[in-house]
């Protein structure tokens, strides 16, 4: 969808009136809607993305629960977490979320990133990560607020789920979405899916009897471009642990934000400093090689 | 699908809101024959819809299977697809084998005998084989435990346990154990547990859920477990000596409905203990 922008004609020359087409296209930030109150935890999604990404097998271990595996890992990008949750009144829910990469405005991964070009960013939203210029620091999982970058120790780079660039670039949807039948995932723009979550929401508040009904784009990462319908937005913790307030541990905020300005401030006023030092002082004086003075005799020898 | 509303006004188990049903989200069909002929329910504490003569329609908790506005005086009957609006109780001609009544049987092995006639507990006409495998167990013997089979989404019968993807999703077979039994017995989840009937053993990990309630049978709390079908004899799992290649229906009886020739796979007794 970037390279349709970049693609996109902005001037013409001799041509009367506005250029056709200008203004006419949408912002296409685009945003996966899961609705965690119509998921049945078939898992279609995981096989759907494990074939798309061609990801390897790797054994798994029966764990007391429906879960295939306890965490996302660098070969399974998308995992379907189960909770059994009792509510205040006795009654009980058996709580599926679909667990992924969030795709974060403020991606927590590519803030805390020190290798050029591992992370990008792009326009329509995907937080991408470049194996081939990953360094393997493992920095960015440290920085995921939602503990999704996996390490891959045979490779020494990070995966996480790619919200299928690969397909999107072509206009089509990612893997996930297009196997879910119980059409608990949609993809469209973000203002699209933030409408029909808000609406659905609404259903669940109203309709359904969930009055803490709510939408998840936290706002703590500066939104989000997967977002979840909650029966229960006030504690998304029961989802499995989804955070209510992501955010990015304040080192990496600070190293780039804060520490690296400042010290190529410092690094720089050094520098200004240096030349002014060259101006006002001139170059470096040989000096001449003074010999130690003799302590002077005291007066009263002299005289004596 | 978009319908999760759990509330349930009446108390009766309708859920009017959750999903949909068939036809108009209908809970009960044929519901006007819970009424006597004047349109009041039979048992004021279970009502399921009654006449208003002040709206001239029918009202209740659940969606009227009826002509909603037949007064009860036109003497309309309760079974609308039949011409004479009764419900057809007798079933001529033998053709079903264990008629022409309706009846209710408990299963072969079923923790308690027919509350309507204990002497008489089980269909007399049931197909059973006469093989040394075909044993039965009653609570008496120790058999105090309801245990049913099933199958999960990630698999597709004995096939898909040699699919590597499949096998990924769920590796092992598990028994599914109510929390308050697996307390009772000192099990875990994850535990090696094993499943005991009159005619078969089945060793597998447990699975410890709030999914699986006790139930409240003739006054004694009654518990079920279950066991998904998909494994034994050989598949990835079974091939690395990781599963036993048991199979879950060596456990269940082979006691063949006289109609449909269902096997009674879904209801028989078992005792459970630590492996």
């Amino acid at each position: 969808m970037s390279d349709r922008k970049t693609l996109q004609t902005e001037q013409i020359s001799g041509h009367p009136g506005p250029v056709p087409g200008m203004g006419m296209q949408r912002d296409l930030e685009v945003c996966k809607l899961i609705d965690t109150t119509t998921c049945i935890g078939c898992k279609a999604c995981e096989v759907a993305c494990v074939e798309w990404n061609d990801l390897p097998f790797q054994p798994t271990t029966f764990d007391n629960t429906y879960q295939t595996m306890p965490e996302t890992n660098w070969n399974y990008w998308n995992l379907i977490k189960f909770r059994e949750h009792v509510r205040d009144d006795g009654t009980l829910m058996w709580l599926m979320r679909k667990d992924q990469c969030m795709h974060c405005a403020d991606p927590g991964c590519l803030a805390a990133c020190p290798a050029d070009g591992a992370i990008v960013k792009y326009a329509n939203g995907i937080v991408d990560f470049q194996q081939e210029n990953c360094i393997g620091c493992e920095f960015c999982i440290s920085g995921c607020p939602f503990n999704i970058p996996k390490f891959n120790p045979a490779t020494k780079k990070v995966y996480k789920c790619t919200l299928c660039s690969d397909r999107v670039g072509q206009g089509l949807e990612p893997a996930c979405i297009k196997a879910c039948p119980t059409g608990c995932l949609h993809f469209g723009t973000k203002e699209d899916m933030k409408l029909l979550a808000e609406r659905r929401a609404k259903q669940l508040r109203d309709v359904s009897g969930f009055k803490d009904a709510g939408v998840y784009d936290p706002e703590s990462v500066g939104g989000t471009h997967v977002i979840y319908v909650l029966h229960d937005a006030q504690n998304p913790e029961l989802y499995a642990g989804l955070p209510k307030d992501p955010s990015i541990p304040f080192a990496y905020k600070a190293w780039k934000s804060i520490f690296k300005p400042l010290g190529l401030i410092a690094a720089t006023l050094g520098f200004v400093g240096v030349v002014f030092h060259y101006v006002f002082e001139g170059p470096k004086r040989e000096q001449p090689e003074v010999p130690p003075r003799r302590p002077e005799p005291p007066a009263g020898r002299r005289e004596a | 699908m978009q319908r999760r509303g759990t509330d349930d006004p009446s108390g009766l188990g309708v859920y009017p809101n959750w999903g949909w049903s068939w036809p108009m989200n209908r809970r009960v069909m044929y519901n006007r024959a819970s009424c006597d002929v004047s349109g009041k329910p039979w048992d004021a504490s279970r009502k399921q819809v009654w006449w208003n003569e002040a709206a001239g329609k029918w009202v209740g908790n659940d969606v009227p299977d009826f002509k909603p506005d037949s007064n009860p005086k036109d003497h309309m009957g309760p079974f609308i697809m039949n011409p004479e609006g009764v419900g057809r109780l007798f079933v001529p001609l033998g053709a079903v084998a264990d008629g022409p009544f309706p009846e209710h049987y408990e299963p072969f092995e079923s923790p308690v005998p027919n509350p309507l006639h204990p002497n008489q507990s089980t269909n007399p006409i049931v197909k059973k084989f006469k093989t040394a495998m075909d044993k039965y167990g009653t609570p008496a013997d120790g058999f105090n435990i309801v245990c049913t089979t099933y199958r999960l989404t990630e698999h597709y019968h004995y096939w898909t346990k040699n699919n590597p993807m499949n096998v990924q999703l769920v590796p092992e077979p598990f028994v599914e154990i109510p929390e308050e039994l697996a307390r009772e017995k000192g099990i875990n989840g994850g535990d090696k547990v094993k499943v005991t009937s009159a005619r078969a053993e089945y060793v597998a990990k447990a699975m410890v859920t709030k999914r699986i309630k006790a139930m409240k049978i003739d006054g004694k709390t009654t518990y079920q477990i279950g066991i998904p079908i998909h494994w034994g004899y050989r598949g990835i799992a079974e091939d690395e000596g990781k599963t036993a290649k048991d199979l879950a229906n060596e456990l269940s009886p082979s006691v063949i409905d006289p109609n449909a020739h269902t096997p009674e796979f879904k209801g028989f007794l078992v005792k459970l203990e630590k492996a």
